[in-house]
């Protein structure tokens, strides 16, 4: 059992390493800008997080392919000493140190990252509380609060009980209509829970080259802008409606002071120009997940797995 | 007014904000004082005020004057600037690589439209508007 537990850490290792290749290859290349935002959403999710998924898909499809089928005859051939993944005739013997530090230091950096992530998100989530404690009652609604600030800002901030926070430079200049579609818009937020989504897709991205897991992410910022236009799109009764409050902000933005941050809101020319188009229809994704699987699974139970699996048994040998 | 606190500094806990806004409600005040607005509701005493009180000068929120034989304090930043840096440092904290995960905002708050740009959506916005009347 032990050597099944490194032979499978092991080939996650070099698995996810391949995947973790693949994407920082292959992501810069997908556009990102083609189908419905939810379409979009869900595909630079699959790419994202494709290094995590995707080990996992192969290694199980393999262990039970061979398990269940393709395995017997290759299994016998080379009797229980040899080490290729399957749940029936499981390796014998166990012991290889070389497994357990190649996974080791390939784990190593995300665990590392993930570390200086969540202590840095538990300093943030603090002060995301002390803004929060410090803002005003708004009037708008138990879930809206003001902040004393002449920018005009509207955000959402916090995980798991998130805050909308409207600046009183806003509410001071934007219209009743605006500020029914920004209020609409950071609900939309609240109610798809983007902020957690948000944190999840951002450490993930930080495990990839940079340009690369960039690139992922502002696809998924403005995707997931661009779902939250339309669903205040949809409480307004207008999707012009809320392409003017954008407009109107972008506006009063512009001629306000900086308030020093970057908070991001997506491409602005795109959200308008998408609500201004007509209304996409929301293409279920199944290309490229369909795709993957497959490769994956044939991958599992095929030659191209043999291949990989020798690779591996030459390391263990 | 430059940026004097760092994120954790920014972490305050209800009982520095409460001190916060007594001070900045009634100007500047002895512990004896803020005790006297904040000690009956929340059960504390004076001492507990006064530790808040130090920590918040510590972090740079605060100032304090001896005048006869206590400490009055005074708030040296306001609201709107503590918001404003607390903003900053939760924004800024992820560098050019990325923006906090703990906030979306409706626009992007450094997001510099070009004029020409804008007025172009504006355009467009105006039309479709007179399209649909």
């Amino acid at each position: 059992m032990i050597l099944l537990l490194e032979l499978i850490a092991l080939m996650g290792t070099v698995l996810g390493v391949a995947a973790w290749l693949a994407v920082s290859a292959g992501a810069r290349w997908w556009p990102g800008r083609d189908g419905s935002p939810a379409h979009r959403e869900r595909t630079a999710r699959t790419w994202l997080y494709a290094p995590l998924w995707l080990p996992l898909v192969v290694l199980a499809a393999a262990g039970v392919a061979r398990a269940v089928a393709f395995g017997a005859d290759h299994c016998l051939s080379h009797t229980a000493h040899h080490h290729h993944l399957c749940f029936l005739h499981r390796p014998v013997g166990h012991g290889h140190a070389v497994a357990w530090s190649i996974a080791i230091a390939a784990f190593a950096p995300s665990v590392l990252v993930l570390a200086s992530w969540l202590r840095g998100a538990a300093n943030e989530l603090r002060a995301v509380r002390s803004l929060v404690r410090s803002s005003r009652g708004s009037g708008l609604g138990d879930d809206v609060r003001v902040l004393d600030r002449p920018e005009p800002i509207a955000l959402t901030v916090g995980w798991f009980a998130p805050t909308i926070l409207v600046s009183r430079g806003l509410l001071d200049a934007a219209s009743p209509s605006t500020m029914d579609a920004v209020i609409a818009h950071e609900r939309a937020h609240v109610r798809r829970r983007h902020t957690m989504h948000a944190f999840a897709d951002r450490w993930v991205a930080s495990l990839l080259p940079r340009r690369v897991g960039q690139h992922l992410v502002d696809v998924l910022t403005l995707a997931r802008e661009q779902r939250c236009d339309a669903d205040a799109a949809q409480a307004v009764g207008s999707r012009v409606a809320v392409a003017r409050a954008l407009t109107e902000v972008a506006r009063l933005n512009r001629d306000a002071p900086r308030v020093g941050a970057s908070i991001d809101g997506g491409d602005l020319a795109a959200r308008v120009r998408a609500l201004l188009a007509p209304e996409p229809r929301d293409t279920p994704t199944t290309v490229l997940p369909t795709l993957a699987v497959a490769a994956a699974a044939f991958a599992g139970c095929g030659p191209a797995f043999v291949w990989f699996e020798h690779v591996v048994t030459r390391i263990l040998h | 007014m430059t940026d004097i606190l760092r994120l954790p500094d920014l972490a305050l806990g209800d009982l520095e904000l409460a001190v916060l806004d007594v001070l900045w409600a009634d100007g500047p005040a002895r512990p004896a004082d803020v005790h006297g607005r904040l000690g009956s509701e929340r059960g504390i005493s004076v001492n507990t005020v006064a530790s808040a009180l130090k920590r918040l000068v510590d972090k740079g929120l605060l100032d304090r004057d001896k005048v006869s034989h206590a400490y009055v304090y005074r708030a040296i930043v306001s609201r709107s600037e503590l918001q404003r840096q607390m903003l900053g440092a939760l924004a800024s904290r992820f560098g050019a690589t990325g923006r906090s995960g703990l906030m979306a905002a409706f626009v992007d708050l450094t997001e510099e439209e070009g004029e020409d740009e804008l007025r172009e959506l504006e355009a467009l916005i105006a039309a479709r508007l007179e399209g649909d009347a």
